[in-house]
């Protein structure tokens, strides 16, 4: 399916739809034009609707990338505003200098509540916001000499040029500007390696550690943008409102926030907009009732979330992409040919091992696992490690690849120790590793999973990431034609822009290897990769796995398929019980009676 | 099967939405004052009975548009429907004498939450969207401050009946007026009575850690800062909290003699309560949040004697004619006697002198202009009315926008679950 | 001293109730890992329903309580049935969340419509009376409250640990899928779970009315403590949700009078942080381990 066509709509096919376009310029026109004729009634909504946007842009990154629920985001914003207040209001100082105080003191509050939420998940996660925002809101009820106490702040100047000060519609539009950048932004970095990546450690955090990706890291990048954005929201609101008191600030203001990003779609474009809309405005249409308003709010909520659960525009994009089948990527022209891929170099010398384990030892909780395990794998080498269920096989590889920590023993790549290091710095080694039970990031493409894997080669700097350089777009190009390259090495022919999650097991299983070697490792862990291959994917596999090895690559390999495991193999380890009973070529493996042995009684038999 | 529940999805959001704008558009987006049925409810939703609003043209029985900005629900829902109640016996009796020169008063309900943001969005609701030609309510502080700079901005007149914040009186100059206590006042006049009476200047401050509390706090301090005075102790307390015998302890061991009690309803009765189980008993003087049923309900003898200052009492037989007018069409109205005193009477009161005010004033279908005219008309040109609380003779002017004085703090006392007009003023 | 034991007393008596509540959240949780953000508001419903049955149509306390109690547990179900259903299959959405809230929102502004704004203290029938204990004053209702709750707690735990429904339950929570495989119905189990839920959340409600002065408007601060609570004690551990619902009344009390009532609030949530931060899931939660 190869054609010519420069057209570049490689990435994710989520923001390059018609129908968007199309209602997209209507709607800007009527945001740009409405000060003439309306009132300053809507005006102020509108004003308040692109400020929820500003903040729900954080709050997406936060909430749709980075799969952090934040329900305290209204204490960031209290900063943001308090500290531009305080600064305005006791030293004079000007809007434009005040709102950056603002902004600091957001993103120092909110590194600090980084520190214990990124530890923590799920509900707890939301719990340790909930408690941080009330302890912002009592801090400001308390602290008056700062705040005010609870009558808060008055009188609090609004933004000026010179002698001219801003009114609402100068204001109004200050924030259509804004907003738009910060949707812009958000874009950007949705389209990047910084954004790619955090949405991988969502997906799924054990694959993305395994590709070299730093999960807390980049979850604190999603937290330091989302208190960007709060803070800078806040201090617009407290600047135009001229007003800013701590009940203001309240877990009611931070779980509409979290509500906009639900309403509009988590992770998508226009979520934040339309959850914005909705939240705003769908009481002032409710005005008309003085009694049950909140009822009947609280039941058109209800409704909308019972009939869009993945939020407005996430359902319709559910929707949209089950109708029609994704399109096919265009082959970028002059891709890379598997030729042209470096190849796997080990990076030592050829007769020291390239892996060494000595004396491994690992329980859970009482339970011996692995006991005394040593072994040796030669340089490009595929090297299988079989036994018997629960034999401890996949221990073996979570330790060499950083997951467990044995509990005594020593594990060497190319002569250095490397026995206690992260998921991550393994992969700095050069260690990848596919797992038993695939684990692909189900929400992103196929290409995209690829891509995660080449960006542990292809670094991005955040601001040309956010900026959308011409240098990271060049960048996202490469990485792309990288990305294809792999998945081309590996001989996968299935689509390529197809969710990950709808692909059939097979092709799963390709992708995953297509992912790991794209970290471009020295030796690479293969959770049996065969389980639940048909006859014919299995001498695909094989093609695969020596093309690899004749690249440089050194395999490991964990295997039940018996007559695959003896053609590829060049020495196999067998392991009972935790520990290593046979080691040798397939031949001598086989004939050996303590194998023979451990699989009496099971339903593999050894091939003569 | 799959196209058809996504269409029924789809349909049924956008029903809902098209009920929403259907309704909103026919009831031209106003809560209107009708006749509620007994019980505790509040202005009920009756389309019919309101002509067509909008243009304030001077042509006879156009609406005349009043916003009503007050606390429907929310922990201040209390005092917010208080004021709501009491305005619209006077809108009813405004209508039944033929309205105001001829025309119809329209009464139009905005429910502020609670929220500032919302009261900001209000205010510019009713300037530019219900055109109204002016407002009435202010209970809650924080929604006050919010609103007083909009207030100026929209030049509309608002007259607030309960809250008291001085800043917000300030910000929102010259548009705001009052008919309302005050708390430096109230904090005077509470001293006064406590040497009169009790012979002692050794105040304890009990105040609720809100807004009220903190606006309560200042001016005693203020008030005994004038007498060369401090307070003997000062201590807080959380709403939500149900145990005060800590801050009692102290402010007995530090020696008070008296407690200044500012919290706001069942919270009182806690620190009466409290006041119980260390059995320390002294006198106590408290004002809104203390005149709230909540106080006897929670402590039940424990505030047998206890002090209110208000504006008026609705529980004793009414003394003055416009007041037991006022009191029964209240109660053949809303089925009940008030909940609380002082903002049913200064709302009820407000409505009237805002009534007067304009009933003065020639409206010319401009709005502005119209609006303008109306303020200064309050400053000026109220005349004389008989209120539920005292006798009004043009009771604002270009420097004072308040109507009540000193003199019309009435004291009342809890007694037997209810609350009296005391013997001791 | 005097002040210390009755400070204490009190701080169990509301830290019974905080217990008895925030255990709605974890039976819930356990069962289809979701908890029920209205569980304030269905406090406040069972507090106000007591408040009219016994005020205005003049029933027994405790009849009012059952039924209370009862009424409540029904509005766990419907709730179940109206917010949950739709989000539980997908454990990573958060959509029950704000489901749960806005039925929380919905309750609570009908209440107002049918109680007003007006506080009320429900009659003790054991009335007003104090009694002394090491010179301190306190409330026999409050006492009461004391061995009232323990008694609900043993009845709860003979239901959970003895009955069929509670095999059920232990069962769903611990393997859903297997369950239902068993031939039971986990709708009907999950149903049980919020019934549960509710009438825990009813007679909380019934139970605080003769103490503690209720209004509509009391279901949101109070949710967000029991919810704390609970998260705090380790959503899937009764233990530790009684220990800590038990700590943190005590604790209230106790900062208030020795630090200060101003930094209560503030103090009692970083401690909350704090805790959290050092266990994740809780004090005696225990971890769910992901296979690599």
């Amino acid at each position: 399916m190869k054609t010519n066509s420069t057209a570049r709509r490689w990435t994710v096919s989520q923001w390059t739809v018609s129908p968007t376009l199309l209602l997209s310029i209507p709607f800007t026109l009527f945001v740009l034009v409405s000060p003439l004729f309306l009132s300053t009634y809507y005006i102020n909504l509108m004003f308040m609707i692109g400020v929820y946007c500003i903040i729900s842009v954080g709050m997406n990154i936060l909430i749709g990338y980075s799969g952090v629920v934040s329900v305290g985001h209204a204490g960031l914003m209290a900063a943001g505003a308090y500290v531009s207040a305080y600064f305005n209001t006791q030293f004079g100082l000007p809007f434009w200098i005040t709102v950056l105080l603002g902004i600091a003191a957001s993103v120092a509050l909110g590194s600090l509540l980084a520190i214990p939420t990124l530890r923590a998940g799920g509900i707890y996660l939301a719990m340790i916001t909930i408690a941080f925002g009330v302890v912002v809101e009592e801090v400001l009820i308390r602290w008056r000499a700062f705040s005010g106490g609870p009558l808060g702040i008055s009188g609090i100047e609004k933004p000026r040029i010179g002698n001219f000060v801003f009114g609402l519609n100068e204001i109004y539009y200050m924030v259509v500007i804004i907003a738009a950048v910060t949707l812009w932004l958000m874009y950007n970095f949705r389209s990047s390696v910084w954004g790619r990546n955090l949405v991988a450690v969502k997906e799924n955090k054990i694959a993305a550690e395994s590709l070299g990706v730093n999960g807390f890291k980049l979850q604190y990048v999603g937290f330091f943008l989302s208190a960007v954005f709060a803070g800078l929201g806040g201090a617009i609101y407290a600047h135009t409102n001229s007003f800013i008191s701590p009940d203001i600030f309240d877990i009611v203001l931070s779980i509409q926030l979290v509500l906009i990003i639900i309403l509009g779609g988590s992770g998508t474009l226009w979520g934040p907009i339309i959850g914005s809309i909705i939240v705003i405005l769908l009481p002032e249409l409710l005005n008309f009732m003085d009694k049950l308003r909140l009822a009947i709010y609280g039941g058109i909520m209800l409704i909308v979330l019972y009939f869009f659960p993945q939020g407005i525009v996430g359902t319709f994009r559910y929707w949209r992409e089950r109708k029609s089948s994704p399109e096919e990527p265009e082959r970028m022209s002059g891709s890379v040919s598997v030729g042209q891929l470096p190849g796997f170099k080990t990076g030592g010398n050829a007769g020291e091992p390239i892996l060494s384990l000595r004396s491994l030892n690992k329980n859970f909780g009482g339970l011996q696992v692995v006991t005394d395990l040593s072994f040796d794998v030669r340089p490009s080498t595929i090297h299988a490690l079989i036994g018997p269920n629960g034999a401890g096989k996949t221990t073996i590889i979570n330790m060499i690849s950083g997951f467990y920590r044995p509990e005594s023993g020593e594990i060497y790549v190319s002569g250095r120790k490397v026995t206690d290091l992260s998921p991550q710095s393994m992969c700095a080694h050069g260690i990848a590793r596919t797992f038993q039970h695939t684990r692909l990031f189900d929400d992103m493409t196929v290409l995209e999973n690829v891509m995660v894997g080449v960006s542990h080669y292809k670094r991005q700097s955040f601001l040309s990431a956010l900026f959308r350089t011409p240098g990271s777009r060049r960048q996202e190009k490469e990485i792309a034609e990288l990305a294809h390259a792999y998945l081309d090495m590996v001989g996968y022919r299935g689509p390529r822009n197809m969710k990950a999650a709808n692909l059939p097991y097979g092709h799963k299983r390709l992708v995953e290897i297509a992912r790991a070697i794209a970290t471009r490792p020295s030796l690479l862990l293969l959770d049996e990769p065969a389980a639940g291959l048909t006859t014919g994917e299995i001498d695909e596999l094989e093609t695969v796995v020596r093309k690899l090895k004749d690249a440089g690559m050194t395999i490991i390999l964990i295997e039940h398929h018996m007559d695959f495991v003896s053609r590829v193999s060049d020495t196999i380890t067998v392991v009972d019980y935790g520990k290593k009973i046979a080691e040798g070529t397939p031949e001598q493996v086989k004939n050996d009676p303590l194998v023979i042995e451990a699989y009496l009684g099971k339903e593999e038999v050894v091939h003569a | 099967m799959r196209s058809t529940k996504r269409l029924r999805s789809i349909g049924l959001t956008l029903l809902a939405i098209s009920i929403l704008f259907v309704a909103a558009c026919g009831n031209q987006g106003s809560g209107n004052q009708g006749s509620s049925g007994s019980g505790n409810q509040s202005g009920a939703n009756q389309a019919g009975e309101n002509q067509r609003g909008g243009n304030q043209g001077s042509v006879s029985g156009e609406p005349i548009k009043i916003g009503a900005s007050v606390e429907l629900t929310g922990s201040a829902a209390e005092g917010g429907q208080s004021i709501l109640m009491a305005v619209e016996v006077a809108v009813d009796m405004i209508n039944e004498q033929g309205g105001i020169n001829g025309r119809p008063v329209e009464l139009v309900v905005r429910d502020t939450e609670g929220n500032p943001t919302r009261g900001v969005s209000i205010i510019r609701d009713f300037a530019q969207k219900e055109n109204a030609l002016a407002v009435i309510g202010g209970y809650f502080s924080t929604v006050m401050l919010a609103q007083s700079p909009i207030i100026k901005e929209e030049e509309i007149p608002f007259m607030i009946v309960t809250s008291n914040v001085p800043a917000s009186v300030l910000n929102g100059m010259p548009w705001t007026f009052g008919v309302r206590m005050h708390a430096v006042v109230t904090a005077r006049y509470t001293l006064d009575f406590l040497k009169r009476h009790f012979n002692t200047d050794k105040v304890a401050i009990l105040y609720e850690d809100g807004g009220y509390g903190q606006g309560a706090l200042e001016a005693m301090t203020q008030a005994l800062e004038e007498r060369g005075l401090k307070p003997v102790a000062a201590e807080s307390f959380n709403l939500n909290d149900k145990d005060m015998t800590a801050q009692v302890t102290r402010a007995r061991d530090a020696g008070a003699e008296a407690v200044y009690l500012m919290g706001i309803g069942a919270s009182n009765g806690y620190v009466l309560t409290a006041m119980e189980k260390i059995g320390w008993k002294v006198p106590v003087v408290g004002e809104m949040g203390a005149s709230q049923p909540a106080v006897w309900e929670v402590a039940q003898e424990a505030a047998e004697g206890v002090f209110v200052i208000q504006t008026a009492n609705f529980t004793s037989d009414q003394v003055r004619e416009t007041a037991k007018e006022f009191l029964d069409r209240y109660i053949q109205k809303h089925g009940r006697k008030p909940m609380m005193h002082a903002p049913t009477a200064q709302g009820f009161d407000g409505a009237m002198l805002l009534f007067n005010a304009v009933r003065n004033t020639e409206l010319t279908g401009d709005i502005k202009k119209d609006r303008q005219a109306v303020l200064e008309s309050l400053e000026t040109n109220v005349g004389s009315y008989s209120g539920v609380i005292r006798d009004y003779d043009n009771p604002f002017s270009k420097d004072s926008h308040e109507a009540v004085e000193l003199d019309s703090y009435v004291m009342n006392v809890w007694h037997d679950g209810e609350l009296i007009r005391s013997d001791k003023q | 001293m005097d002040t210390f034991v009755q400070a204490v007393i009190s701080g169990l008596a509301v830290g019974c109730l905080y217990a008895l509540i925030s255990l709605g959240y974890s039976l819930t949780f356990v069962v289809n890992g979701t908890v029920n953000m209205s569980q304030g508001q269905l406090v406040m419903l069972g507090a106000m329903l007591m408040f009219t049955m016994t005020r205005l149509w003049n029933l027994p306390f405790f009849a009012a309580l059952l039924a209370a109690g009862i009424v409540v547990g029904l509005f766990g179900i419907i709730t179940e049935r109206l917010a949950i259903r739709r989000f539980s299959d997908d454990p990573n959405s958060v959509g029950w969340i704000l489901s749960t809230l806005a039925v929380g929102i919905i309750l609570q502004d009908i209440a107002l419509v049918i109680w007003g704004p007006e506080e009320h203290l429900v009659t003790s029938p054991v009335g007003n009376r104090m009694v002394r204990l090491a010179g301190a004053g306190i409330y026999l209702r409050e006492l009461l409250l004391i061995p009232f709750v323990a008694l609900f707690l043993v009845l709860l735990t003979l239901f959970y640990f003895k009955s069929h429904w509670g095999l059920w339950l232990r069962a769903t929570a611990d393997n859903r899928l297997a369950t239902n495989m068993m031939g039971v119905n986990s709708n009907f189990v999950v149903a049980i779970a919020f019934a549960l839920s509710g009438i825990l959340g009813g007679l909380g409600g019934g139970l605080m009315s003769p103490i503690y002065a209720v209004s509509v408007s009391m279901g949101l601060s109070l949710g967000l403590k029991a919810i704390a609570v609970a998260i705090v004690g380790g959503l899937n551990s009764a233990k530790g949700i009684v220990i800590a619902g038990l700590s943190l009344g005590v604790a209230e009390v106790l900062v208030s009078l020795y630090l200060s009532p101003e930094v209560r609030e503030m103090v009692i949530y970083l401690i909350v942080i704090a805790i959290l931060f050092v266990k994740p899931t809780g004090l005696f939660g225990k971890p769910t381990v992901t296979k690599v």
